[in-house]
C-alpha cells in the first residue's frame, strides 16, 4: 500500500481534476444530471464487476 | 438530525477530530488493573471522550427533535434506576425484582403506547361510537421505538442475570443515546455496546478505512438509489388504476427503495461508529439473496428480529410446545413486529402476511419431516443474542455462497416475489388500497401502457438514462454488498489491486455528488423511511 501511495495520490488527483472539469462541461453541453449519473454508474458497475470476477477467479468460485 | 444534512456532516467531522485529539484510553487501563495514578489518568481520559460523545449524541437528538429530548432523558433515567433496583432486589432475594421489572416495562411501554398508538386506538374508539372528532394528535418522538427497545433489553438482561447493572449514569446515558444508532438502530445490546463505550477505544487505521467505506456505501444507497427510486414508487402507488405489471413493479421498486434507504442508514451508522472505534451489529445481510422467508428474516433488520426472538418468541415457548403453539408464537411475533413499524392496520397486515408465510413454511417442513435448521430467528430453541454475529466477525453476503444451482435461484426468485408483494401492504396508506392493488394483479398483462401512463402523469423521468439507472439497481446492490469488509481483508498484489477500491470509492463519491445535486434540483430528496418508526 505504501509503495503505491504516490501513484494513488496522482491517480486520485487526476480523477478529481477530470471530474471537476468534465462535470460542469457536461452540464454546459446540455447533458442532464440523470445522464451524467447513468454514465458514472455504468463506469462504477464495470469497476465493481472487474473486482468481483477477479475475486471469483482467485477463489475458483463466487465471493 | 438527518445523516444527509450538511449540519450533521460538519458536526460529525468536528466530533471525530476532537475525539481523536483527546488522549485515548487503552482497554488495559480502563479495566483498572494498574496503580492509582494510572486509574486517575484513565478516568480523566475516559471522561473526556465519553463526555464528548454524550454531548454530541444529545445535541444530535436535540438538533432534530428538541421537544422530544426530555422524553429520551426520562426513559434513560427510569431504565437506569430500574436496572440498579432490579439487581439490588435480586441480590437481596426479597421477591420484588419481578415487580420492579414489570413496573419499568409498564412505564416504557406506556410511553411508547401513548405517543405511538394512542391516536390509532382513539380512531378505533371514535369509529365504533360513530364520532368524527379529530381527537388528540401527538407527534411521534424521533427514534422512540428504537431507544425504548434498546433500554428495555438492558433491564430484561439485568433481570435475567446476564448483565451487571451499570452504575455510571454517563455510560448508561451514552449507551441509550449513542448518536450513530439512536434514531433508527441498529438496536444494540448492553453486553456488546456498554463495554466498548466504557473503553472508548482509539480507532485504528483499518477502522478508518472500513468506516469510510461503510459511510460511502450508505450515502450511495440512500442518495443514488433510494431517493432516485422514490419518484417512481410514489407515481406507481398513487396511480389509482392498477394492473398486474404496475402492482408488481411498484412492490419490487419499493422493495429496493426501502432496502437501500434503511440499510443505507445502517451503513452510515456502522461507519460513523467505526470511525470512533466502536463496532455495531450488522443490520442487513443481502436480504434479497434469501432463498426462503425464514432466510429473509435472518437477513432483514437482524437486530430487531433478534430482539423479538430473545424477548418474545423464546419466552412464549418458541418451537418447543408443539406445532400449534409454534405457529401461534410466530403469528404473535410478526403481528407485534408489524405494529412496531407503525400504528395502522396495513402494518399489522404486513406483519401477519409474513407470519402466515413463515407458518406455512414451518408446517410444510414438519409435514416433510425436515428439521427447522436455522441458526436463529423463529426456529431455534433457547438461542440468545450472543449468537448474533457482530459486525467485526460478519462478512455480509457470505451466506450467498451456500447452495447454488437453478433450484436455489428459483427459491430466491420466489422469495423475492413474495416479499415484493408484501411490501405493497407496507407502503400503501390503507389495507383497502393494498387490496385494490392486489385485485389488479390479474389484469393488464397485455397492456403495459398503464405503467407508462402512470409514470408520465406523475412526471417521473422516463429517459433512457433513467431506465439504465433503474436497471442497474439490483446489479449494483449485489456488487457493493461486500466492499467495506472486503477492502479490509483484501490481498493487494498489483497496481490495479492496490487501487481498485480507491477507484470504486471515487466513482461512488462522484455519483453521490451528481445525484445529490440532481435530487436537490428536482426536489426528490427524502428523509429516511425508518425515521417514522
Amino acid at each position: 500500500m505504501q509503495n503505491s501511495a504516490p501513484f494513488l495520490t496522482l491517480l486520485l488527483l487526476l480523477l478529481m481534476a477530470g471530474f471537476a472539469v468534465l462535470f460542469p462541461a457536461a452540464l454546459f453541453m446540455g447533458l442532464s444530471y440523470d445522464t451524467i449519473a447513468a454514465v458514472l454508474l455504468v463506469m462504477l458497475t464495470i469497476a465493481l464487476a472487474a473486482l468481483y470476477f477477479d475475486r471469483k477467479n482467485r477463489k475458483g468460485g463466487g465471493l | 438530525m438527518n445523516f444527509t444534512s450538511p449540519l450533521f456532516l460538519i458536526g460529525f467531522h468536528l466530533v471525530c477530530l476532537i475525539y481523536r485529539k483527546l488522549p485515548g484510553a487503552s482497554r488495559r487501563l480502563s479495566q483498572g488493573s494498574s496503580g492509582r495514578a494510572a486509574r486517575d489518568g484513565a478516568a480523566r481520559r475516559l471522561f473526556s471522550r465519553q463526555a464528548l460523545l454524550l454531548l454530541a449524541s444529545w445535541l444530535f437528538y436535540m438538533g432534530g427533535s428538541l421537544k422530544s429530548f426530555p422524553l429520551l432523558l426520562l426513559v434513560t433515567l427510569v431504565t437506569y434506576l430500574g436496572g440498579i433496583a432490579i439487581e439490588k432486589a435480586k441480590a437481596e432475594q426479597n421477591g420484588r425484582a419481578g415487580a420492579l421489572l414489570a413496573l419499568v416495562l409498564c412505564f416504557v411501554f406506556g410511553i411508547l403506547f401513548f405517543f405511538k398508538y394512542f391516536g390509532f386506538v382513539q380512531n378505533i374508539v371514535f369509529h365504533l361510537i360513530g364520532t368524527h372528532s379529530r381527537g388528540l394528535r401527538l407527534p411521534l418522538p424521533a427514534g422512540i421505538s428504537f431507544y425504548s427497545f434498546q433500554s428495555l433489553s438492558y433491564c430484561l438482561d439485568v433481570y435475567r442475570g446476564k448483565l451487571r447493572a451499570e452504575r455510571s449514569f454517563r455510560d448508561f446515558a451514552l449507551f441509550v443515546s449513542f448518536f450513530p444508532q439512536l434514531v433508527a438502530g441498529p438496536i444494540e445490546r448492553a453486553e456488546d455496546l456498554l463495554p466498548q463505550l466504557g473503553a472508548c477505544p482509539s480507532p485504528t487505521e483499518s477502522d478508518t478505512r472500513t468506516g469510510t467505506h461503510y459511510i460511502l456505501r450508505g450515502f450511495f444507497k440512500k442518495i443514488v438509489i433510494a431517493d432516485f427510486v422514490s419518484a417512481y414508487v410514489s407515481a406507481l402507488f398513487d396511480a389509482g388504476r392498477y394492473s398486474g405489471p404496475l402492482t408488481l413493479l411498484a412492490g419490487m421498486l419499493f422493495g429496493f427503495q426501502i432496502y437501500a434507504d434503511f440499510s443505507g442508514y445502517s451503513d452510515i451508522a456502522l461507519g460513523a461508529a467505526r470511525l470512533l472505534g466502536i463496532r455495531l451489529h450488522v443490520n442487513f445481510d443481502s436480504p434479497y439473496l434469501a432463498d426462503s422467508i425464514r432466510d429473509f428474516w435472518r437477513r432483514w433488520h437482524i437486530t430487531l428480529t433478534n430482539w423479538f426472538t430473545d424477548y418474545v418468541y423464546i419466552p412464549l415457548g418458541g418451537s418447543r410446545r408443539g406445532t400449534a403453539a409454534h405457529v401461534r408464537n410466530i403469528l404473535i411475533v410478526f403481528l407485534l413486529s408489524g405494529f412496531w413499524h407503525g400504528a395502522d392496520w396495513h402494518f399489522a397486515a404486513w406483519g401477519l402476511y409474513h407470519g402466515v408465510l413463515l407458518s406455512c413454511a414451518v408446517l410444510w417442513e414438519k409435514a416433510r419431516g425436515a428439521g427447522t435448521g436455522g441458526r436463529r430467528g423463529f426456529s431455534a430453541e433457547g438461542q440468545t443474542t450472543s449468537e448474533v454475529v457482530p459486525e467485526r466477525d460478519a462478512v455480509p453476503g457470505q451466506k450467498a455462497v451456500s447452495g447454488r444451482g437453478p433450484a436455489r435461484l428459483l427459491r430466491t426468485a420466489l422469495t423475492f416475489l413474495l416479499t415484493s408483494l408484501g411490501w405493497i401492504l407496507f407502503r400503501t396508506s390503507s389495507v383497502r388500497q393494498a387490496f385494490s392493488m392486489y385485485a389488479g394483479l390479474a389484469k393488464g398483462w397485455t397492456d403495459p401502457g398503464i405503467v407508462r401512463a402512470a409514470l408520465l402523469t406523475a412526471g417521473a423521468p422516463l429517459s433512457a438514462a433513467s431506465l439504465v439507472r433503474i436497471a442497474l439497481i439490483p446489479v449494483l446492490l449485489y456488487l457493493i454488498r461486500t466492499i467495506p469488509e472486503e477492502h479490509s481483508s483484501a490481498k493487494k498484489d498489483g497496481l490495479l489491486e492496490n487501487n481498485i477500491f480507491e477507484i470504486i470509492a471515487f466513482l461512488m463519491a462522484a455519483t453521490i455528488l451528481v445525484s445529490w445535486i440532481g435530487n436537490l434540483a428536482g426536489g426528490t430528496g427524502n428523509d429516511f423511511i425508518y425515521f417514522r418508526f
